[in-house]
């Protein structure tokens, strides 16, 4: 697992730009990989080659494989990276089923704050 | 003496009254007042012979005619009571009673059957048609009598110094004539009158099944539009979620963008990107509240009237505005349907099916084969339309997708350009029409809409 290396997986482009740079701001050193769906997050983490992010932000409203589905196939892997699921919607249903998933620990409403990140960097550390 | 006399006179009304309520019917009235009269008149007629029979030593007689008065009296005191119908057995009983004594009195030979006639007038004036258990009993009393006169003769009952003769008459007397006639009246009463009461019954019940029929049918009226009401307000319920949902993701990027915005420092380069992203999202929401417009105008559809339409017609109209797309694409769509076939619904709507699911089928086409389009019309049923479009595109999963094909910004394909709107929009035209969509498709393989419309 590379320490200072963090997923993104969102189907809107603009959203993981922002992401990738509040997560620089928090860090400048952190390096960000996006990936626009889960299929294709997917691919990455199963190769062993590719090396591992420490979290995963993961976007919920995705076309054709949405957050959940991705979840589904996630814990298939069985992979110790955790999740942090990151949503425009503060819906209670949705909060809910993130309990149904060991890997999710956090869930963030966007838009993401350089305080979420830190956070998140001081839980892992 | 005039005071007497008025005294007397209002207490003789009181008792003649007895059983007389405020609202009783005048035939009611006329009723109970003629038996109480009668009741009241024979104790005071035959009280004159008691100290007759008494100084006479004839006991039985003065016994007798004392029990009867007493029991004319005890009628009186039952119409009082309101018990009428005690009132009047007890009135047939004491009456025939007093006939029997007065025929004994009077030697006449044949009182017996005189009994029995007057008993059996009796029974016609007192009671009325609905005591039909009344009139039964009696008719079963009779033909036992009856059976008497005819069938044991000369049988004699010795009551005192007198004798009954029972029986042993000829068809020709006139008691037994009047006996017949009874009896055919009897008859004839109990016929007429069950007649009366079943045609009576038979047309209340008509009557209250077709009131149930009617509640039942309002009943299930109301109980359709709760549905559809339901249905509408859980469609609404999912548009509005789906759509301010969709909203707050532009709206959380603006949001973000705004917070990164270095204020301090206007004229960076990055600030200038932040700008550009701001203007982007913000197009992005626009385009999600022009498509709430467009979807709200797509229901107003619904105000518009039906028309008798040629089906054949309306594909060449659709073909011909999806002329540039279905030229570039080197597709082929085609009709199954009669030359005369029509179809009798909202127009607007119908094309706005029509039109989405071809541009669909032209749109998810696969990628080394020419897409083929074919619509076909059925309206052989009596109740429904049935119109398939049936298409060799690329397919859909619906092990996976099945719920969410129909869905409002559900996306299925991230190859193909599209915000997912249109078929929420199909469906929602087929349910403005009244009818159903289904799906069947399969990866690779094309797909085929089915809808059916009501007639």
């Amino acid at each position: 697992m590379q320490q200072n290396l963090v997923m993104l997986v969102d189907d809107d482009p603009m959203s993981n730009t922002y992401s990738t740079l509040v997560v620089k701001k928090q860090n400048p050193n952190t390096e960000v990989l996006t990936f626009n769906s889960g299929t294709s997050a997917l691919k990455y983490l199963k190769d062993g080659a590719n090396p591992k992010p420490v979290i995963i932000l993961l976007d919920l409203n995705m076309p054709v494989m949405n957050g959940w589905d991705f979840m589904e196939e996630y814990e298939k892997l069985d992979l110790d990276i955790e999740v942090v699921v990151v949503t425009s919607s503060n819906d209670y249903e949705d909060r809910n089923r993130t309990r149904s998933f060991h890997r999710i620990i956090d869930y963030f409403v966007k838009p993401i704050t350089v305080d979420n990140i830190r956070r998140l960097f001081l839980r892992n550390a | 003496m005039r005071a007497f006399l008025n005294v007397l006179l209002a207490t003789f009304n009181r008792i003649i009254d007895s059983g007389v309520a405020e609202g009783s019917s005048v035939h009611h009235r006329y009723r109970i007042r003629s038996i109480n009269s009668f009741c009241f008149f024979c104790p005071i007629i035959s009280s004159p012979y008691l100290p007759i029979f008494y100084i006479n030593k004839i006991y039985l007689a003065f016994w007798c005619f004392t029990i009867a008065n007493l029991l004319f009296l005890t009628v009186i005191w039952a119409n009082h009571k309101f018990k009428f119908l005690e009132a009047k057995l007890l009135m047939v009983f004491t009456s025939n009673m007093s006939v029997l004594l007065a025929s004994l009195m009077l030697g006449i030979e044949s009182g017996f059957h005189l009994y029995i006639f007057t008993a059996a007038l009796f029974v016609f004036w007192l009671f009325e048609n609905q005591q039909v258990r009344q009139v039964i009993l009696t008719f079963f009393v009779y033909v036992v009598l009856y059976l008497l006169i005819f069938y044991h003769s000369n049988h004699y009952f010795p009551i005192y110094t007198f004798y009954f003769r029972i029986g042993g008459l000829s068809m020709y007397d006139l008691n037994v004539i009047l006996s017949l006639l009874l009896t055919f009246l009897l008859f004839y009463n109990y016929f007429t009158y069950y007649k009366l009461i079943t045609s009576d019954l038979l047309d209340k019940q008509s009557t209250l099944e077709r009131e149930v029929g009617m509640r039942k049918r309002s009943e299930e009226e109301t109980r359709k539009l709760f549905d559809d009401l339901s249905l509408s307000y859980k469609n609404l319920e999912q548009f509005s979620y789906v759509v301010s949902h969709n909203m707050r993701a532009p709206l959380a990027n603006i949001k973000g963008f705004v917070s990164l915005y270095d204020k301090s420092r206007p004229g960076t380069e990055q600030n200038a990107q932040i700008v550009g992203y701001v203007e982007t999202a913000s197009n992005h929401l626009d385009d999600i509240l022009s498509d709430l417009n467009f979807i709200l105008r797509n229901r107003e559809r619904a105000l518009e009237n039906k028309l008798e339409l040629n089906f054949q017609t309306v594909v060449k109209e659709i073909s011909q505005s999806l002329h540039t797309e279905i030229e570039a694409t080197k597709a082929t769509v085609t009709v199954d349907a009669h030359m005369e076939a029509s179809i009798f619904t909202i127009k607007s709507a119908l094309i706005n099916i029509l039109y989405n699911l071809v541009q669909n089928s032209l749109k998810y086409r696969k990628n080394f084969e020419d897409p083929k389009v074919h619509i076909g019309f059925d309206h052989s049923d009596n109740h429904t339309y049935c119109i398939k479009i049936a298409d060799n595109g690329i397919g859909i999963d619906l092990t996976k997708h099945k719920d969410r094909v129909f869905k409002l910004y559900s996306r299925l394909n991230r190859n193909v350009d599209g915000k997912g709107i249109g078929l929420y929009l199909v469906k929602t035209q087929v349910e403005v029409l009244g009818g159903t969509i289904e799906i069947h498709s399969e990866p690779n393989k094309g797909t085929v809409f089915t809808i059916r419309l009501p007639k």
